[in-house]
């Protein structure tokens, strides 16, 4: 009898500890996100201004949208700021994805199918690349691109995609490990060329892989500041849509920054978007560990 | 069968993203270290009129501490964030693992959002809440807790604080799942084996769960070394540095050398002994997992 | 077998030559670009030796080496970057339409909001794309000049037209006897109080913390002041005050002076006032924009150290209790703490920053030269007083300024901002020559680095002084100004010991 009542203290405190701890997490972790959205809604217009009242929505207000939505922050610009922002992220992030998926995709089909002369050290060599992230590499493409004159998007494209594409390259070579070379050997049977083989087969059959890409390389393009900044950061018309947030948070230039509720309408259209996208990722990434776990 | 034909095949597919990186990392990367050895700075960039001065970037940076300053704040970056975000994600995943725990799905919901939130737009909103003293963490939340105010313009210590309880706000989902999903593969048939044997709760942990996941834990202690040791933004938004130098890395030095004082010789230098350090540690990371094999 | 063996082949050779052609055509274009730079150098060297004969021409026809004498001139557009405020762009929107109908073939597109500094500028110079005309701080233009971005205004306009501006400025915008910029105001800190909190303006720096002492009591910041996010701009003031001064000679050449006693008492009498008084707000940014200005328009801060820039925002949150007056004298020396008197101003990029074809340029400068003559004449300068508080730096704008102050009026707002204004004036009694001198640009990181080390408690006043210098002199050398031969490792582990760092 006792042990069965020690036995079920046990587990009422760890549990109760287990819930606890649990809800502290889940406080901490969602305050920022709640006073961010928060803000979003209110009136208030100043940083220092923001007091605990904020936090509990008595008063809903849009008026910080419309003004993110349609105010003109640049009066240089004719258009409203916040949508031309977000339309160069857009811009810049598909033609990264478009062009990683060039270059993933082919090298995952030579690395697969193709027996390639000293395939380990190149691939060694691409996968060390992999651990620099962007921003290593901001100093040394600015002083490259700006003796080139590729300080613009095309240059950012072009800092952008190895990254993404050298770690899909890894990932399309292991999905196409798994699609039987029948296919195939069929069709060039049949008169196909190598290339319309690729094409028409094999990339049809990794779509997930390309969808997966796609996804990072737009994700990758679309989160970058540092490189933009470097490269753009000076042409106030040429902005992207996160040079443009922390300008909005007031840390380009203090003076001129606008309303902090503007700034927090911001970071919530900005940020729920690019959160789901970014679950959406890592979904598709699990799937495709998962189903390539059974080739090792 | 592979003739020589099929191999030169197999290369040109892998040739556009060879060439990317070619062009894209090294080439930058040999360029950057040339302008290291340079005095190349605003004054002299436009005009050309920059000398080789040999290793005086480096002798400089030696002979100014900065090194050794930039090398053990990496130390203290880099260890300081792991630790209580694997220590965090790891107590979390086993909470979360408890079979009789309920609402676990809604709790891990909840606790993701840090991580799939976008982090630099997190970035930008915990900037305005560390303001000292109005910011919403040093107004409300740290008083609540009876807790000592952080103000990262007055103390060094205070500085590193508020990096690292951001940082680990920013990341320990991702130790928790981690953890979380090693701790689901562990068979359930040892921990039965080790009920019949009579063996303690801490016993269970010491013997089946810690050994189960320690390749798990190596794996992930050695990226994540590698990651937060490039990691740019929390610093470059939070504290940018200061205050003086106390909390800059390699990275981040390196940006405002360029990109705030137009050093770029400095710049360069600094990169590249970054990108040396980062490719040494890939290389040990490599040799550890023997990533390498399932790719190639 | 054998269709895809041509197939194949077909690919693998496109490809080869595709990616062959590639490389080459961007080794080649590196080559070329680098080359070319070195070729327009030449031709724009030429183009200033040829035109030296004509300054003394009446300006609107300076350059009379074109070859287009057509009677309507040619259709330029002028690339502007408008560094004003909201309220000086009011008084700058007036000109700038009445500029558009004096000239109806410029074609005008301004970029509101622009940075002011060197780091915009010169990575748009970089990639040619630069605006053809900014407008910069005197010091951080004079960086641009000396780096070469700027155009050399002295080969155009005559110096009797430079005299018609205040001394200062002029020399503000002065490097080597060459003028680089056209000065449309003249600019440097006060101290704002709150009339609230402080009826009469302190005159001596005891007298300001036994004042913010009083205020502290009743749970107001005494004083605003960021020391730790300064670039040192605000405390050159302090640093005067206490008998410093940030450059010496030393046989002929330009040396750093920061290591001396007078750093080390500035910094410990802010240090003083932040941590031991407590009467100082440690603000994390400056300006109207910034903690420090957001607290004094809220009535948490009585005294705050800022520029007639802020002075509209300011004037529209306090309205009759903001006031304003000298830097007060320091105490303990008996000198007064002097800021800088600097200067902001009209300037013109060259073609190669510009990226301005060689065809049109010639034209384009003209266009730019009208421009900036425009802006800073009379009617707008006399503009950005009226609208915005600036001090004129054109003498005949600053008269009629000075005369508008003393007119009395009825108005009581009027009134009070004209007082604003006057106590504004009183400082450019006790200011210092901002130096525009290329070496100024390594003042401020150092400064910066050992001062936010040194409010956080992680060195004393002495290490920090010391480091600053340190690292302004390597700096300097590291630039080459400070060694007319390229440093050999050897020479620089001859430069004294850094004192210990914390590590």
């Amino acid at each position: 009898m006792k042990g069965r009542s020690r036995r079920l203290a046990y587990k009422a405190l760890r549990l109760g500890i287990s819930y606890l701890v649990l809800i502290v997490m889940a406080i901490w972790a969602i305050i920022p996100i709640y006073y961010v959205i928060m803000l979003s809604f209110s009136h208030v217009t100043k940083l220092l201004a923001v007091s605990i009242k904020d936090l509990v929505p008595t008063q809903v207000t849009l008026q910080a949208y419309r003004e993110l939505l349609f105010g003109r922050f640049i009066p240089s610009i004719k258009a409203p700021d916040f949508p031309l922002w977000v339309a160069h992220s857009i811009v810049l992030a598909a033609a990264t994805s478009l062009l990683s998926i060039a270059l993933a995709m082919l090298a995952g089909y030579g690395l697969s199918r193709l027996d390639m002369p000293a395939k380990k050290t190149l691939a060694t060599f691409t996968y060390i690349i992999t651990f620099l992230p962007v921003t290593a590499t901001t100093v040394p493409l600015y002083l490259l691109f700006a003796q080139l004159r590729l300080l613009n998007y095309y240059g950012l494209v072009l800092a952008y995609t190895p990254g993404t594409a050298v770690f899909a390259a890894f990932l399309a070579k292991l999905a196409i490990d798994s699609i039987p070379p029948d296919y195939e050997d069929a069709a060039m049977v049949d008169g196909l060329s190598r290339f319309g083989v690729f094409i028409r087969i094999v990339f049809r059959m990794a779509m997930p892989i390309v969808a997966l890409t796609a996804l990072l390389g737009f994700l990758g393009a679309y989160m970058d500041y540092a490189t933009a900044y470097a490269f753009i950061g000076a042409n106030s018309n040429q902005w992207t849509a996160m040079l443009g947030l922390y300008y909005l948070a007031g840390l380009y230039n203090y003076a001129s920054a606008p309303n902090y509720n503007i700034f927090a309408a911001g970071a919530v259209l900005m940020g729920i978007p690019l959160m789901a996208l970014f679950l959406v990722s890592q979904r598709m990434m699990t799937r495709a560990y998962s189903s390539l776990a059974g080739i090792k | 069968m592979s003739s020589a034909r099929d191999k030169l095949e197999g290369f040109i597919y892998f040739l556009p993203l060879f060439a990317a990186v070619l062009f894209l990392f090294l080439y930058p990367l040999l360029y950057s270290t040339y302008v290291s050895f340079t005095n190349m700075n605003l004054m002299n960039f436009f005009r050309h009129t920059y000398r080789f001065v040999g290793a005086f970037n480096y002798v400089l940076a030696l002979r100014q501490h900065y090194i050794s300053t930039l090398l053990i704040n990496e130390v203290i970056w880099t260890l300081g964030s792991l630790i209580p975000m694997m220590a965090l994600g790891f107590a979390l995943a086993l909470i979360l693992n408890q079979r009789d725990l309920r609402g676990k799905s809604f709790f891990y919901a909840i606790l993701i959002l840090p991580w799939a939130f976008p982090g630099f737009i997190s970035l930008l909103v915990w900037q305005g809440m560390w303001v000292y003293p109005y910011g919403f963490m040093n107004r409300y939340v740290l008083p609540f807790l009876h807790m000592p105010t952080i103000n990262a313009l007055q103390s060094v210590g205070d500085a590193w604080a508020e990096l690292i309880i951001t940082n680990l706000w920013l990341s320990f989902p991702y130790y928790m799942t981690v953890f979380y999903s090693g701790l689901q593969s562990i068979p359930a048939e040892l921990y039965e084996i080790a009920d019949v044997d009579g063996a303690g709760a801490l016993t269970k942990f010491l013997r089946i769960t810690v050994p189960s996941l320690r390749k798990t834990i190596a794996f992930v202690f050695i990226t994540s070394f590698v990651f937060t040791w490039n990691n740019f933004y929390p610093i470059y938004v939070l504290t940018s540095g200061g205050p003086g130098i106390s909390t800059e890395t390699f990275i981040v030095y390196a940006y405002q050398q360029a990109f705030s004082y137009s050093n770029y010789g400095v710049a360069a230098a600094l990169s590249i002994i970054s990108t040396v350090i980062t490719i040494v540690l890939a290389v040990v990371v490599m040799k550890f997992t023997g990533v390498l094999e399932g790719i190639t | 077998m054998k269709s895809s063996r041509r197939s194949i082949s077909t690919v693998a050779l496109a490809t080869i030559i595709i990616v062959v052609v590639v490389v080459a055509a961007v080794g080649g274009y590196m080559a070329y670009v680098s080359t070319r730079h070195h070729v327009t150098t030449t031709t724009t060297s030429t183009l200033t030796t040829t035109t030296t004969t004509t300054t003394s021409v009446p300006v609107t026809t300076t350059i009379t080496t074109t070859t287009t004498t057509t009677t309507t001139p040619q259709v330029v557009t002028l690339t502007v970057a408008d560094s004003y405020s909201s309220s000086e762009n009011t008084a700058f929107n007036a000109s700038l339409a009445a500029f558009e109908q004096e000239y109806p073939w410029i074609h005008v597109e301004v970029e509101y909001g622009a940075g002011v500094g060197t780091s915009p500028y010169t990575s748009e110079a970089q990639a040619h794309d630069a605006p053809i005309i900014i407008r910069d701080s005197s010091d951080s233009a004079g960086a641009l000049f000396a780096a070469g971005i700027l155009v050399n205004l002295s080969q155009y306009l005559p110096p009797s037209y430079f005299s018609r501006f205040n001394p200062t400025a002029i020399q503000d915008w002065t490097l080597n006897g060459s003028v680089y910029g056209l000065p449309d105001n003249i600019n440097y800190i006060v101290m704002f109080y709150n009339k609230k909190f402080i009826t009469a303006p302190p005159n001596t720096t005891d007298q300001m913390i036994q004042m913010a002492e009083q205020v502290n009591k009743s749970g107001v910041w005494g004083i605003a002041y960021g020391a730790s996010d300064e670039w040192g701009y605000r405390f050159a003031a302090w640093f005067a005050g206490f008998g410093g001064q940030i450059f010496t000679t030393q046989n002929g050449m330009i040396v750093p002076a920061l290591n001396s006693s007078a750093m080390v008492n500035a910094l410990n009498f802010w240090y003083n006032l932040t941590y031991d008084l407590k009467v100082n707000y440690l603000a994390s940014s400056t300006g109207a924009g910034g903690v420090e200005g957001q607290l004094f328009m809220e009535n948490k801060a009585a005294i705050i150290f800022d520029g007639p820039w802020d002075l509209m925002p300011y004037f529209n949150a306090l309205g009759c209790n903001l006031g304003a007056a000298p830097l007060p004298v320091v105490s303990s020396t008996g000198l007064y703490a002097t800021p800088f008197i600097g200067s902001m101003g009209w300037s013109i990029t060259t073609e190669q920053a510009n990226g301005v074809p060689a065809s049109q340029w010639n034209a384009t400068l003209h266009a730019a030269l009208l421009f900036i003559e425009f802006m800073t004449n009379y009617s707008n300068e006399y503009g950005l007083f009226k609208y915005a508080g600036d001090i004129p730096a054109l003498n005949s704008a600053y008269s009629a300024a000075m005369q508008n102050l003393s007119a009395p009026t009825s108005n009581t707002t009027l009134a009070c901002l004209h007082q604003v204004i006057k106590g504004i004036l009183e400082q450019s009694q006790h200011g210092q020559k901002f130096p525009n001198i290329p070496q100024m640009s390594y003042y401020w990181n150092s400064f910066h680095q050992y001062a936010s080390e040194f409010f956080a408690g992680e060195i004393n006043a002495e290490q920090a002084a010391q480091g600053m210098e340190q690292a302004f002199i390597s700096a300097l050398q590291s630039a080459g100004y400070l060694s007319p031969v390229p440093i050999t490792p050897s020479e620089v582990l001859t430069v004294p010991e850094l004192p210990a760092s914390r590590y």
